[in-house]
This record gives structure tokens, C-alpha cells and sequence, in this order.
């Protein structure tokens, strides 16, 4: 039986609407605070150089000029907890002794305009050795090549193996074997909001920093740690932000060099990257060179994987260890793998770092895994959907690697985006220029890790509280980050549907470590799952507390009560009642005057701990409560002489449970095609040399309005026994399969394969030019 | 040297002594405050930062603000009447138009250059008059379909 | 980013404006609409000590249509202007084209015409900040000895990206301009010298103050089509002006004129064309040897965001879509 819900599965507005939509809603960009000062940071010019001496006198001389900070300002003992990176740090927010790529920083200024700061970056000298680079990973892991890091050999970041079943036996036992090569290129977040801080230190040795930023507790610990203070003196407030898509997870060194140079001024600090900077010194997606070798029966039962990725990690490991186990996962998402042989080697090159952007992995994984099935499908003479429907993971299921599915609803998104798009029909005219394509996916919804290096134990996952009003109003008080997605929304209808009070009745303090209980923050697709689970968890120790209280007024046991539209009556009589708000007024009377608060929290170390060795060391285990699924179709037309390619349509299958909200679910998928869209044709990072070449919103080719296709929607809801309601993740993974399902479209409309990203009308050209070579020759045979 | 200009910005005129090499983006935001005109690439290239001109969507990083004297300025905080939203910002929340934001007031304001020009766009003329906004979070499909409801005055 | 310093010169009227720029001709830049000349100063291109702002001078934004003269368009006219107008479309449909090609609405609402065809020549080793540039070489452009994109060499090929400049030029026009030293009339192909280092042929003291184009029979075919990455925003990385005067019964081809543009650092027209196709029937190997030709003239560099090669062959398909379009095949 469905549940009838009054506030869950609607298409309300988001809580900040109002405020985004008047221009009210102040982001950290738009802060301005009394004396405040503003900063700039000197970076390298160079790929790789040592560097010698940094003389910043002439710049601290310049009127006008509050302040310098470089690494000296660091006490050599606070150097190691300044030194920042998952897993194995290896990287200062400004360069110890080195420098290892165009844009790293190397000092900071703080000046009475940004004018100002400029020119004092022009007067700090820094004497470099310049030293030899490397640009290429295929190069940079040969022996001999230019060593970035001391403590890396042949400058391997890190190094995952896997092997599950029998591979050789698997390839043994299979009718067909597909091998390839696929490419991906780097790509960059590209939010509207560029990395941005405002510091300001207190003469009471407090320090505030409002920042966009997806972690604000993980930037209060990692402040903290730096400036040698206890993490509750540091406090986050994570104003509006306008977008982070995985690149603003880590703290950066514009809060670090905010924060310094607040410590140092006396003054508020504000930085904010211009856009090249955004573009050229922070984070980027991984490029892979992803070999897969896969075997089949002639059915298409999958019999064997052996997968080798090459991850271009730029200077540093930033969270792209994350990546490699990441990766490996998404290699047994959504089909079964019985055998599986995996070897990631993420490799450091001069390059900005690598680390975490919206799909973490599956992108690049997805993009192989999902033009291969087309592959093997074209080669046994199978059509591409079956195929997928036949491999497919179903609920019940536990991956080679651990991963156990609990709700799966892939063979409804496969089914009905077919039946929507007219796969059938479309898939048998094919041919001149006009093409239909498929691509799928699988997804996680939150790691279920957390030890990270020095975070306590005792930290939970995500907690919420709840406090009641007496005019019977809540405000929910959570540190979960809302970064654009509308999470604080989400879980706003979590709260209201949990007490049933309309929607309008709830506000969310988000985003604050002074007052927020910890939550870890936006990342992985964790925040429906496990602020969604924490909060309705406060929900509803909320509404115990206030039955408690009834029941003694009502003189029944707090276990007879019901909530609903607002009033709380016995089980079965509900004429006779009491309203929410009198309920909580009676519930503070009750309590002696003591607070009406609700607390929950969630810990899905319930099912066990990670073992995070296995995991980083071999991707074993079952990472995430639950999984999502989905599955994209592409329409596209070709113009065969230009090699231009049209996406006409996506029609877009998702299974992310119950939709809390619909609306957002689509917004958050048609986000996801619209930065799919761009990953297939138009967004790349050139470098030359180490240097980017289009570090601009004109040449770096996010996708405009023209330029996205109709995109039709079908949210298949598998009700997910973990989830808050049954919800699943929604919007990250969901930008993966754009990719294979639009290049799937284009092999259909020209019968050749690319494999190699992004698609221009150049390499399309290409490709269609010596395929039509080759079938002449084949001709003349 | 700072020169002495008048503006009028949602009605309300401003006399301001400015450098100018500031662009009215800067002086809105930074001698003025209002914030809602957002900086985002601040080079032309993502309509941000769009105003409007007597009436017409322009760039404000682009423009300086020296040469606005005498003429009519409306940014994002001009277009609600007291209490009331205008339609577009109602159609824009309630539609789900919204994400991140950033590209929000720019957005809504191109579309009102559009509706007052031409009151009854057809779906390819409001996704050529939002081509120069970037947005990054919506895929654009719930801001045409807000745009488009306006229009058949839903 | 931040403009640097200047001073802010605002004419009222032409005269004004010619006396101030004969006193401080290279200490000046003319603006009209600042699309391309503030992006450039923010990017420390250009930091002039006067900007000289044409806004306030009457006419200067004069639209005049007349069967027999044909159009006239004062410098200051819009490009939104240009795209919109019902006359412009229905007489010389490439320069509402070409115009709506332009950036967006905003960049179209701010942008001139005059602006447009002066526009500085862009390169991807050159439209970079200060940071940027000084990773590299101190080119050719900025000054410098070196070329960055080619990697040697004493000459620049910094890429005249204007849209309106090859339609205009196929349409004929001519653009006046003005000094103290009076009014000359050049043909618009004149104004392009090619170097990509100092693109324009006019003096630092003159200023462009509107352009000419002829009249064009009724029947006469022209179309614009630009090459670029997205459908918007983009500059073009190659594009063709086709104007065409042609019998449609029998095919005969009177006159024709294929501009390419955005591939070197002036739009060329192609010659060798023209006197291919005079008084021939168009038809389909005609066109392949015409569309030939222009694949050899384009000459583009690794400047840009798509590879020369590519660039070249667009043309190619270009000038046959074009040729194939005003033979009235629909393609």
C-alpha cells in the first residue's frame, strides 16, 4: 500500500526562492564588514621550480598595504597540520619550498582595495629555480621521468588493485571479447560562484570565516588545525553559494590565506578568485585513460572485467585517492561483475590538482563502461537495451566488491525512457546522420566513511536538531550545506511531513558550525540520505517528547497518539484533539520551561564499519546505505559534412526512491544533462605546457540555453528501505550517463565509435572520414 | 578624478562621485549596495550581472557608470511593487527556476526585457533572449518554462 | 577585474571629438559601446589615458534607407538594431544575420556597428590577463618579438573575429572616416591591413563614423554563416559572406562575392572566385572547385579554439552551403 503523504513527493518552491529571486539572498561574494581589507594571492608563473627566496619588503612598503603572509608566517610545527589532502596530505595551502604547477600559491596580500593588493603582488619578489615538468601521465610514470614528489616513485599518487572471482577463467568462458581504449578529458566545476572567503579574527581569539564552501565543518577543523586553535573557536558560516558541484569540498587556500591574513591585519579579510583564477588554480575533474577488456557469453552475460585506469592527477592528491576507490566502484555499477581484475594509478603531473567533481569517478568510468556495452552489443548481435536489461544489478543483489543493492529500479528506467523516446521504432532507422542512443548508470548515496585523518571518532555522520515555537512554527537547525541543490528544502518537507505542519511552517538554519550539531557536509550525494535520515530522526524524537507530554495530560500512553494536519488526537478519535502549537506550548509547561528541542542523527556504521584499508587499497566493500539508478537516451542528428553534432532530445530515467520533491529531482537532473551535454561536446581544459589556454567563460564552453536539447523526465521511484521515506540520491550521478547514451546516438547515426572525449566536429570528422577510407578499402577487396 | 553623476536606479536617484573606471556593476554593488546584481565573470561572457537601461538588458561590467547619467537603471531589487513579487520572480520560484541562484536576478531580468518587447514569446525566441545567461545548475529547462508562463499570463 | 585609471572624455559632437583625439591621439581610445575595448583594459591590454566616449554625439547613430543609394549607418548604430530591423532583413538579410550572430542581446544591445568592424583581433596567446601572459613571452602583439602561437616568427596572426566585416565587405560597403584633417572614404576591405599586431588602417586621430552600402538588385542572394562552438556568446572560429547576383531560372551566376572571415587576420575576399563563377552555371562541380578554392585561401593558425585544419574545412563546407543555398537548393 502507498503511503499518503501531505507534504512529501510535492512540487513546492524552495525555502530561499524568495530571497534568491529579489536579489535579497547574500552570498559570501556580497559581504562587506566594517575595516574590512581585501586580499590577493601571488602565484607561480611556473610549472615546477623551487623556490629560493621570497623577499615580500617592497610589497609591504606600498601604501595602502595591510599585510603579507607566506609560509614562514606558519610555525615549522604547524607546518605538517597545514599540510592538506585526503588520506596522504602532501600539499600546503601556500608553497613550502616548492611549486608544481602554473597558479600555485605561493603568498598573499591583504590591502586597503583590491587595486592596491594587486600591485603589491607585483612587488614580492620570489626567486625561482626553475625545474624540469611533466604534463603527460603516460610520461610522467615512466622511469626516469621528472620527480614532483619525493615520496612518490615514479610519480604514483596511488595505486588500487583489484581482483575479485576468476578473471582468467571469466575470459576463458566468454564468446566475445571487447577490448578498447577510452579518454577523458579535464574538465572544470565552472560555478557561477567562484571560490570566496571573508576572515575575520577577534581580539577574543575568535575566528568567523563566512566561505562557499560544500564542508564548513571540515573548514573549521582543517582552520583550526592550521592556526593551532581548538575547532570551536573557529567557526563557518556558509552564506548563499552559488554552485559548487564537488570543486568547493575541500578547504582551499583562499580561506587559509583569508583567515592568516585576518590573524596578522587585525582586519576582516575578504578574497575572492577572479574567474581565470577559479579556472586555472582550483580543482579540476580527473582525465582517465581507462583500458577495459570485458568478456561475454553470447547471450551477453557478462563473464569477465579487466579494467586498467591512468588517472591524470595534476601536483597534488587533493581528494583524488577518493577517485581511485571511487572508481572502482562505479566499475560494478549498474551490471553484475562476477570477475573483476582493476588496477587505478593516479599519477602527479605540473598540473592544478585533480579532485572531486559532481560523478567523483563515474563519469569517466561511465562513459567506458557504457560505450563498450554498445560495443559488445553491435559485435553479438544483441540490441543495446537488452543487453543492459540482461546484466543488470537488481535489489537483493551484492556486488563482487560488497556492494549490497536494497532497492534497484534499473529495468524501469531501461523500459520506460525505451517506451518514452520511441527506442524501439528509432533504434531500427539508425543510419544518415540520425541516431538513438542509451546510456546507464548506478550511483551512491553517501559514503559510509568518515574517518578521514584526525577527525575523532566520536564525530557522527550528520546530526539535526529541531526547536519547536510556541505559535507553532519549527526551525530546524542543521550544518548540512545547501550549495544550490536545495537540500535545506528537502529536508524543511522532511520536518513538515514528519509533524504535519505545512511546509511554509519550518525554517532552515543551515550551513553554521557555531550553532549547527556537526554534519559532514555536501559530498557524495550523502545530504537527502543522511541529513534527510538525521533530521527526520529529530522529527521524530520531536514528536515523542511532545506525546510524551499529551499523553499525560490525555492520561493515555504516549504510544496511542497520532499527528496529522496538525493536530495530535488518540488513535481513532480524532474529534477529539489539541493543535500542534498548543501541544508544544503544553509540552514546554510540561518540561518545567526547559526547551522544546527534538535531536536525531544517523550513523550508517549501523550495518557495520568500512574497512577503509580495503577500500582505498582494493575498493572492497559495501560503501554507501544504498544505491541509485538510471538511465539516459540520447536523439541526435549529425551534420556529415561539418561533423556537428545536434542532441535533438533526452528523455531521462532516474531511480532515486521517493521523490521528496519531484520538481527539484528534475531540476537536479536536467542540471545534470545540461553539464553532461558540455562533458560529451564542448567543455574541455586545453593546457599547453602546464598552462591553461582558456580560462574564460568565453572559451571554456559551458552550455547556453540554445544549446540544450528538450529534456523529458521519468522519475521511477523504488522505495528504498534506508532512505528518508524511501529516498535515494538524486543529481550527481545522474550527469554520467549524458555522455556514452548521446556518443552511443552518434555511432547509431554514423556507424563509427568515438572513444574519446569530448566529441568535436573535428574528431567526429575524423573518425567518419577513415571509417568510410576503411569500408572502401573493404569494398575493393 | 572622481566625477559627479546622478543616477537613477529603480526610481530612486543617486548622486554619486565615482572614478570613472568604475563600472556600474562596481558602483552598484560597492557605493550603492545593491548586491543583487551578481559579479560573475565581470568580462561579458555570462550576463550575470545583466541590468537594465532604459528598458533595454545590457551588461553591467561592461558598462561604466559615468556614462548612465540620465538614464533610467533597473536592477533585480526594482522589479517587486511593495510586498508584491513580479510575475517572472513568482513564476521563477514557483517553477523550480531556481538553483544556486547566481544567475538568477541576470536571468529574470532578460526575460523581462523580453516580455516587455514582445509579450508572447515562442520557446526558441525566450532561449535566444536568455542565450547570453549562464546558468550552471538548471539546465535551463524550468527557466523557459517560467519565462513561457508568464507569457500566457499563468 | 578591475579597469585601470583613465580619464573619461565625453565629445558632444564630432568636431570636439576630432580637435581632442588630433591632441592625444595615442594616448586615447575611442569606446562606443565597450564590449571589446573594456574587456581588453581589464585584461591590461590596453591602459589608455583618455577613453573617449562617443555616446554623446548626435547622429551618430543614424540609420538611412534608400532604394537607389542603399543603406547608411552611423557608426553608433546598435547590432541589436542591425538584427531587428525589418528593412535590413528583408534587403540585406546577412547583416541581420551576421549581426544576430553577435554575442548575445546584451552584447548586441551594447555593441555598434562601429565598434564591430574596429573590433582588436583576438588571439588565445593574447586575450589573456596579466598573470597569464607574463607565463609566456612578451608577443608580438603587446609588444614583444615573439610569436606564441606559432612559436617563432616576426609577424602576427592575431584573428580579426568581427562578424559584420566580411558580410559588409561582400555587400561592397564603404566606411567614412573623420579627422581634423577632413573626411575619407575608404572601401571596408581597405581598413584591414593584415597585420595582426595593428589590424586597422586608420590613424590613432581618426574615427569611423558610419558605413556605406550600395544598393543590391532585389534578387540578389546573400547569406551569412559563422562556424562556432556554441549558439551564443562564441566568436566565430571561421565564417563565410556569400553575396551572390544570379539568374534562378537558368543559374547563371552574374556576380559573386565569398568574404571568409575569422580564419586570418583580416576577412578576404576571395578574387579567385568571383572570376570562377562570373557568368557561369552554377552547378554541382563548379561549386566543389569554388569551395576547393576557398579551402586552399584559408589560411587559419593554432590560435583559436578549434584546429586550423578544421577551420580550413569549414570554410570549404561553408562556401558550398552557401553556393548550393543561393542556387536555391535546399540543403
Amino acid at each position: 500500500m502507498m503511503e499518503e503523504f501531505s507534504v512529501i513527493g510535492k512540487r513546492l518552491p524552495r525555502v530561499d526562492g524568495r530571497a534568491k529571486a529579489t536579489g535579497e539572498a547574500i552570498y559570501t561574494l556580497d559581504i562587506h564588514l566594517p575595516h574590512m581589507v581585501h586580499g590577493k594571492i601571488l602565484r607561480s608563473p611556473h610549472p615546477h621550480a623551487r623556490i629560493i627566496h621570497i623577499d615580500t619588503t617592497r610589497a609591504e612598503r606600498l601604501a595602502g598595504v595591510r599585510g603579507v603572509v607566506t609560509v614562514k608566517d606558519i610555525s615549522s610545527e604547524k607546518r605538517s597540520a597545514f599540510c592538506y589532502g585526503a588520506i596522504l596530505p602532501d600539499e600546503y595551502p601556500l608553497a613550502f619550498d616548492r611549486v608544481r604547477f602554473i597558479g600555485d600559491e605561493v603568498a598573499a596580500v591583504a590591502a586597503v582595495d583590491e587595486e592596491c593588493a594587486q600591485e603589491a603582488l607585483e612587488l614580492i619578489r620570489v626567486e625561482y629555480e626553475l625545474l624540469p615538468s611533466v604534463f603527460d601521465p603516460e610520461e610522467a610514470i615512466k622511469e626516469g621521468a621528472v620527480q614532483l614528489h619525493d615520496h612518490a616513485k615514479k610519480n604514483i599518487s596511488w595505486r588500487l588493485y583489484q581482483d575479485l572471482g576468476d578473471v582468467d577463467r571469466g575470459l576463458r568462458d566468454a564468446d566475445h571479447i571487447q577490448e578498447d581504449r577510452f579518454v577523458t578529458q579535464l574538465v572544470s566545476h565552472a560555478p557561477l560562484e567562484p571560490h570566496a572567503a571573508v576572515a575575520q579574527f577577534n581580539s577574543d581569539g575568535r575566528l568567523t570565516v563566512w566561505t562557499s564552501t560544500q564542508r564548513p565543518f571540515f573548514v573549521s577543523w582543517d582552520l583550526a588545525h592550521a592556526l593551532g586553535m581548538p575547532e570551536s573557536k573557529v567557526r563557518v558560516i556558509k552564506p548563499h553559494v552559488g554552485g559548487g558541484f564537488g570543486g568547493k569540498i575541500e578547504t582551499s587556500s583562499v580561506e587559509f590565506s583569508a583567515a592568516f591574513l585576518s590573524r596578522k591585519t587585525g582586519h576582516p579579510v575578504k578574497i575572492v578568485l577572479t574567474r581565470d583564477e577559479e579556472f586555472f588554480a582550483t580543482r579540476r575533474r580527473h582525465a582517465f585513460i581507462i583500458h577495459l577488456k570485458t568478456g561475454v557469453k553470447r547471450d551477453g552475460t557478462i563473464t569477465a572485467r579487466l579494467c586498467r585506469s591512468l588517472l591524470d592527477g595534476g601536483a597534488y592528491n587533493s581528494l583524488g585517492i577518493v577517485t581511485c576507490y571511487l572508481s572502482s566502484i562505479f566499475l560494478h555499477l549498474p551490471y553484475k561483475n562476477p570477475n573483476v581484475r582493476y588496477e587505478a594509478i593516479r599519477v602527479y603531473t605540473n598540473k592544478p590538482p585533480c579532485g572531486a567533481m559532481r560523478g567523483f569517478g563515474s563519469p569517466q568510468m561511465h562513459f567506458a563502461i557504457e560505450v563498450q556495452m554498445d560495443m559488445i552489443a553491435e559485435a553479438i548481435g544483441i540490441d543495446p537495451m537488452e543487453l543492459r536489461l540482461r546484466n543488470r544489478l537488481r535489489a537483493g543483489d551484492e556486488t563482487s566488491s560488497g556492494l549490497k543493492i536494497k532497492s534497484c529500479g534499473l529495468r524501469e528506467c531501461i523500459q520506460s525512457s525505451a517506451k518514452l523516446s520511441g527506442w524501439e521504432e528509432k533504434r531500427k532507422r539508425g543510419g544518415k546522420g540520425v541516431g538513438i542512443g542509451m546510456g546507464c548508470n548506478g550511483f551512491i548515496s553517501g559514503p559510509r566513511l568518515r574517518r578521514l585523518p584526525r577527525l575523532a571518532d566520536a564525530y557522527a555522520f550528520s546530526s539535526s536538531l529541531i526547536r519547536a515555537h510556541a505559535d507553532g512554527n519549527v526551525t530546524l537547525i542543521t550544518g548540512s550545506a545547501d550549495i544550490g541543490q536545495g537540500s535545506d528544502s528537502v529536508l524543511a518537507q522532511i520536518v513538515a511531513e514528519e509533524l504535519s505542519i505545512p511546509y511554509d511552517c519550518v525554517t532552515v538554519l543551515s550551513g553554521d558550525t557555531e550553532i549547527a550539531p556537526l554534519d559532514l557536509g555536501t559530498y557524495g550525494s550523502r545530504v537527502t540520505m543522511m541529513a534527510g535520515n538525521a533530521t527526520l530522526n529529530a522529527a521524530k524524537d520531536l514528536k515523542k517528547k511532545i506525546f510524551n507530554a499529551v499523553a499525560e495530560k490525555f492520561e493515555a500512553n504516549p504510544e496511542d497518539f497520532e499527528l496529522k494536519n496538525g493536530l495530535i488526537f488518540i488513535e481513532g478519535s480524532p474529534d477529539k484533539n489539541l493543535p500542534f502549537s498548543e501541544a508544544v506550548v503544553f509540552c514546554q509547561q510540561y518540561l518545567g520551561g526547559r526547551p522544546v528541542i527534538g535531536e536525531g542523527f544517523y550513523n550508517p556504521e549501523e550495518e557495520g564499519k568500512l574497512d577503509i584499508q580495503a577500500l582505498c587499497e582494493r575498493g572492497e566493500g559495501n560503501y554507501s546505505p544504498t544505491y541509485s539508478f538510471g538511465t539516459q537516451v540520447a536523439e541526435v542528428e549529425v551534420d556529415r559534412q561539418s561533423g556537428e553534432v545536434r542532441v535533438q532530445k533526452m528523455t531521462v530515467a532516474h531511480d532515486c526512491g521517493k521523490a521528496i520533491n519531484p520538481m527539484a529531482v528534475e531540476g537536479q537532473l536536467e542540471g545534470s544533462v545540461a553539464m553532461g551535454l558540455g562533458y560529451s561536446l564542448t567543455e574541455e581544459v586545453k593546457s599547453e605546457d602546464g598552462l591553461m589556454m582558456n580560462p574564460s567563460f568565453l572559451d571554456y564552453r559551458v552550455p547556453l540555453s540554445l544549446d540544450v536539447p528538450p529534456i523529458e523526465i521519468i522519475q521511477v521511484d523504488s522505495h528504498d528501505p534506508v532512505g528518508p521515506f524511501g529516498a535515494k540520491e538524486s543529481g550527481e550521478g545522474t550527469a554520467s550517463p549524458t555522455a556514452p547514451a548521446i556518443i552511443n546516438a552518434i555511432h547509431h547515426a554514423t556507424g563509427v565509435w568515438l572513444k574519446e572525449l569530448p566529441v568535436t566536429p573535428e574528431k567526429l570528422l575524423k573518425a567518419m572520414e577513415e571509417s568510410s577510407k576503411d569500408s572502401g578499402k573493404k569494398g575493393m577487396k | 578624478m572622481n566625477e559627479m553623476v546622478t543616477l537613477q536606479i529603480n526610481g530612486e536617484g543617486y548622486e554619486l562621485s565615482i572614478a570613472p573606471k568604475k563600472t556600474l556593476l562596481e558602483v552598484l554593488r560597492e557605493d550603492i549596495g545593491l548586491t543583487g546584481t551578481k559579479e560573475v565573470c565581470d568580462m561579458g561572457s555570462c550576463g550575470a550581472c545583466t541590468v537594465l537601461l532604459d528598458g533595454k538588458p545590457i551588461l553591467s561590467c561592461l558598462t561604466l557608470a559615468v556614462a548612465c547619467k540620465g538614464k533610467e537603471i533597473t536592477t533585480i531589487e526594482g522589479l517587486k511593487k511593495g510586498e508584491t513579487l513580479h510575475p517572472l520572480q513568482s513564476s521563477f520560484i514557483q517553477r523550480g527556476a531556481i538553483q544556486c541562484g547566481m544567475c538568477t536576478p541576470g536571468m529574470i531580468l532578460s526575460a523581462k526585457a523580453l516580455l516587455d518587447e514582445k509579450p508572447h514569446p515562442t520557446e526558441i525566441e525566450v532561449r535566444k533572449a536568455i542565450a547570453g545567461n549562464l546558468c550552471r545548475c538548471t539546465g535551463y529547462v524550468k527557466i523557459v518554462e517560467a519565462i513561457l508562463a508568464v507569457s500566457r499570463g499563468e | 577585474m578591475r579597469l585601470p585609471d583613465f580619464q573619461y572624455i565625453e565629445p558632444k559632437s564630432l568636431e570636439e571629438a576630432c580637435l581632442f583625439l588630433k591632441e592625444h591621439n595615442h594616448e586615447s581610445k575611442i569606446m562606443a559601446g565597450g564590449t571589446d575595448l573594456l574587456p581588453n583594459m581589464k585584461q591590461g591590454i590596453f591602459k589608455p589615458k583618455y577613453v573617449v566616449n562617443l555616446c554623446a554625439i548626435q547622429n551618430l547613430d543614424r540609420f538611412e534607407f534608400d532604394e537607389d543609394r542603399g543603406l547608411w549607418l552611423g557608426a553608433l548604430v546598435r547590432l541589436r538594431y542591425l538584427e531587428t530591423d525589418p528593412i535590413i532583413f528583408e534587403r540585406y538579410p546577412m547583416i541581420s544575420q551576421a549581426a544576430g550572430e553577435v554575442g548575445s542581446v546584451q552584447l548586441r544591445q551594447m555593441g555598434t556597428i562601429g565598434g564591430n568592424l574596429c573590433l582588436d583581433t583576438r588571439c588565445y596567446y593574447y586575450n589573456q590577463s596579466d598573470f597569464w601572459r607574463k607565463c609566456r613571452p612578451m608577443c608580438i602583439k603587446m609588444g614583444g618579438e615573439k610569436c606564441n602561437a606559432m612559436g617563432k616568427g616576426k609577424k602576427c596572426f592575431a584573428v580579426l573575429s568581427g562578424d559584420l566585416a566580411p558580410a559588409l565587405i561582400a555587400l561592397g560597403a564603404k566606411i567614412k572616416l573623420l579627422s581634423t584633417r577632413g573626411e575619407r572614404t575608404l572601401l571596408l576591405s581597405e581598413l584591414y591591413t593584415g597585420d595582426g599586431a595593428k589590424p586597422l588602417a586608420m590613424e590613432p586621430d581618426e574615427i569611423l563614423v558610419g558605413v556605406e552600402v550600395p544598393a543590391i538588385p532585389k534578387e540578389a542572394f546573400n547569406v551569412y554563416l559563422k562556424y562556432r562552438i556554441r549558439r551564443s556568446i562564441d566568436f566565430p572560429l571561421a565564417s563565410v559572406a556569400v553575396m551572390l547576383i544570379i539568374d534562378r531560372k537558368k543559374k547563371i551566376c552574374h556576380e559573386a562575392k565569398v568574404v571568409i572571415g575569422a580564419v586570418s587576420t583580416k576577412p578576404e575576399e576571395l578574387k579567385e572566385i568571383k572570376e570562377l563563377l562570373k557568368g557561369k552555371k552554377l552547378e554541382g562541380s563548379l561549386i566543389e572547385e569554388a569551395s576547393d578554392l576557398a579551402f586552399k585561401a584559408a589560411k587559419p593558425i593554432a590560435n583559436a579554439g578549434s584546429s586550423p585544419s578544421y577551420r580550413k574545412r569549414i570554410i570549404k563546407v561553408f562556401v558550398e552551403k552557401a553556393l548550393k543555398q543561393g542556387m536555391g537548393e535546399s540543403i
